[in-house]
């Protein structure tokens, strides 16, 4: 019987979501894989070549918000994206690089590699607040402060502001543009974070097998020792720590694109922990860790809040209603407290050991666990198709 | 007249105001050169100076011709220096053979590379554990993989710091009948403190004590020298070098 290879099957899964869900869930799950995305440029740097970027945000973000401000000028002018895609991508690279450059070349200490690179992120924050007065524009594009990046009209004050286009492509032969939306009509967007969650996955993967990934895994071991078999780990980590930045500047464009829209948030402190916390619980050392960690938080954040509203409790609940919002407020707030239990407990994350126990149990995945997905999936699109469905 | 490979003049290391090491020496190509000397006589201090792990204060390093002083290790190696560690520093997350083949492909690429490491694997006696990872191999087995990883990409200078340390008779004999057959194609330093290794490979010895060279001859020579004994046997602050 042959391995169920666990990543593709999981490929093949969310391939089939469109047609099993609503655009609700394939929304949910394009802004996981985003997350997934950033998380796996965390993983290839510090999962491989052991350097902790605290700061991964900073390329998401740059990234954002390029492509929001070349997105909202190209739009109306030439009703496609393919630049603003391309400069997000150019921006976030080549902030990485200036940024690695002078880390790896001025021998800074791994240690100091964090710090460096969670200030960078925190100074992107202070700067993309104050950006809230008239004159940061770049063409149409406001930058917008605390509000978030948005295109205005004839005047700031004009009600004709616009947003971030999505992903636009208008090639040669193609009778009109067209856009990479997830509604309704469409789940294009859907695809396009999915394939390129598969393209970005399997470059890691191949870069890990390259010389590029053999000596970082080298440098995470004992850098030294790499050093005098000849090798420049200086440029080593430089050209890893770019490639990752420009992954990240990835994330960061359809992240943009997505919510066709960017706030300073995405520099912030709250986003570039969280980032570290999916690739911790999601495993260090898994490429696919950071798309399930992401993918673990998102879900556990969403649910948890479903059932712990955030307002008091009120005064004619039942006992029960009353134990039950309690316990979810509680495991609200002990969120971090799971999540560090998680760690602990499993060094690796949640990811090896889950593959590991696939791969011993396969028979049973192969007979239980791949009919019932499919059973629920059939099942999922018969009510879609029925419209009964409640979401 | 043998070419010199190794050129070390005035090579000084000074830690704080302690001057570890003060030295000269020249190793002719295609030598086996013992480097004795009781502990903090400045052997290793000596090997990362050397090898570009550690800046000298002052003095030269001239390898194949080339002043090397202040070089960083990387361009050391690749100029045909390298270095096996006192402490065994193997890769210890990656495999025996990957260990191996990285150390190789820098110079051969990927390809000859992996060939080239299959051979070394035979020739230290790891094949057998080439899939496993370094860090489940024994203390003398790890000695074995670094001085295949130091050998493996034909240097023309081979250091080795300690090679036999806590290693059994009967491997200690076997890792002589590699150092001899890493000499065959290049010169090899080795810091050893076991007696009955240095008489095995009978190569020409250099005691070392307080950093500066104190002696020179055949193991013969050596054993014969007072002042050797001397300070090996605690005795030797009359014997310090004058300056």
């Amino acid at each position: 019987m042959k391995r169920i290879a666990s990543t593709e099957t999981l490929a093949a899964l969310l391939l089939l979501v469109p047609w099993a869900f609503k655009p609700y869930t394939a929304n949910v799950l394009a802004v996981y894989m985003i997350y997934g995305i950033l998380a796996l440029s965390l993983t290839l740097i510090w999962g491989y070549a052991g350097i902790m970027s605290f700061g991964q945000t900073a390329f998401f973000g740059i990234g954002a918000y390029a492509y929001g401000a070349i997105g909202l000028n190209l739009i109306n002018r030439t009703q496609q994206t393919h630049a603003a895609v391309l400069g997000g991508l150019v921006v976030a690279a080549f902030l990485a690089a200036v940024v690695g450059y002078f880390m790896f070349y001025g021998r800074i200490s791994d240690v100091y590699a964090s710090i460096i690179t969670l200030a960078l992120t925190l100074v992107l924050f202070a700067f993309a607040v104050s950006t809230g007065g008239d004159e940061w524009v770049i063409g149409v594009a406001r930058f917008g402060g605390f509000n978030g990046m948005f295109g205005q009209g004839e005047s700031s004050q004009n009600i004709a502001n616009f947003q971030i286009p999505p992903v636009t492509v208008w090639l040669p032969g193609m009778a009109q543009p067209f856009e990479f939306k997830i509604n309704r009509e469409s789940a294009a967007g859907y695809f396009l974070v999915l394939g390129m969650s598969v393209v970005m996955y399997l470059t890691a993967r191949w870069l890990l097998r390259a010389r590029l990934g053999r000596v970082a895994v080298g440098i995470r071991e004992n850098e030294a020792r790499v050093a005098s078999l000849g090798y420049d780990t200086r440029f080593y980590k430089f050209a890893l720590f770019t490639i990752a930045g420009a992954i990240a500047g990835l994330a960061g464009i359809l992240f943009a694109a997505w919510g066709r829209f960017v706030n300073p948030d995405r520099f912030g402190l709250g986003f570039a922990s969280s980032t570290v916390v999916y690739v911790l619980l999601g495993g260090r050392t898994s490429l696919l860790g950071g798309f399930v960690g992401a993918a673990i938080v998102g879900y556990l954040t969403s649910y948890l809040a479903e059932i712990a509203p955030f307002g008091t409790i009120p005064g004619d609940a039942t006992p029960w209603a009353r134990f039950l919002m309690e316990a979810g407020r509680r495991i609200v707030r002990e969120q971090g407290a799971v999540l560090v239990g998680i760690v602990l407990a499993l060094e690796d994350g949640v990811t090896p050991p889950l593959s590991r126990l696939l791969t011993r149990y396969r028979r049973w995945a192969w007979w239980l666990l791949l009919p019932a997905v499919v059973f629920y999936f059939g099942q999922r699109v018969a009510c879609l198709q029925a419209d009964v469905c409640l979401f | 007249m043998p070419e010199r490979i190794l050129e070390v003049a005035s090579l000084t290391k000074h830690f704080g105001g302690l001057r570890a090491v003060h030295l000269d020496l020249s190793v002719d190509a295609r030598e086996l050169r013992c480097l004795i000397g009781p502990n903090g006589a400045g052997k290793s201090t000596f090997f990362r100076m050397l090898s570009g792990a550690m800046r000298p204060s002052s003095g030269t390093v001239r390898f194949q011709g080339r002043d090397i002083t202040g070089w960083d290790a990387f361009r050391i190696a690749r100029l045909g220096m390298s270095i096996k560690f006192q402490v065994a520093s193997v890769l210890e997350e990656l495999s025996v053979r990957d260990n191996l083949h990285l150390a190789a492909e820098f110079r051969f690429g990927n390809r000859e590379g992996r060939r080239r490491a299959a051979e070394m694997l035979e020739v230290v006696g790891l094949a057998e554990r080439a899939e496993h990872p370094a860090t489940w191999l024994s203390h003398g087995e790890k000695q074995w993989l670094e001085i295949g990883m130091a050998s493996v990409g034909e240097p023309a200078l081979i250091l080795l710091d300690e090679p036999t340390a806590g290693m059994t008779a009967e491997e200690m004999k076997k890792t002589v009948r590699l150092l001899k057959r890493l000499n065959e194609v290049a010169t090899v330093i080795v810091v050893e403190h076991d007696m009955n290794f240095i008489r095995m490979i009978a190569g020409r010895v250099t005691v070392m004590h307080q950093g500066e060279v104190f002696a020179e001859g055949s193991m013969e020579e050596i054993e014969r020298n007072e002042g050797v004994r001397a300070i090996y046997l605690g005795k030797g602050s009359q014997y310090v070098v004058r300056r």
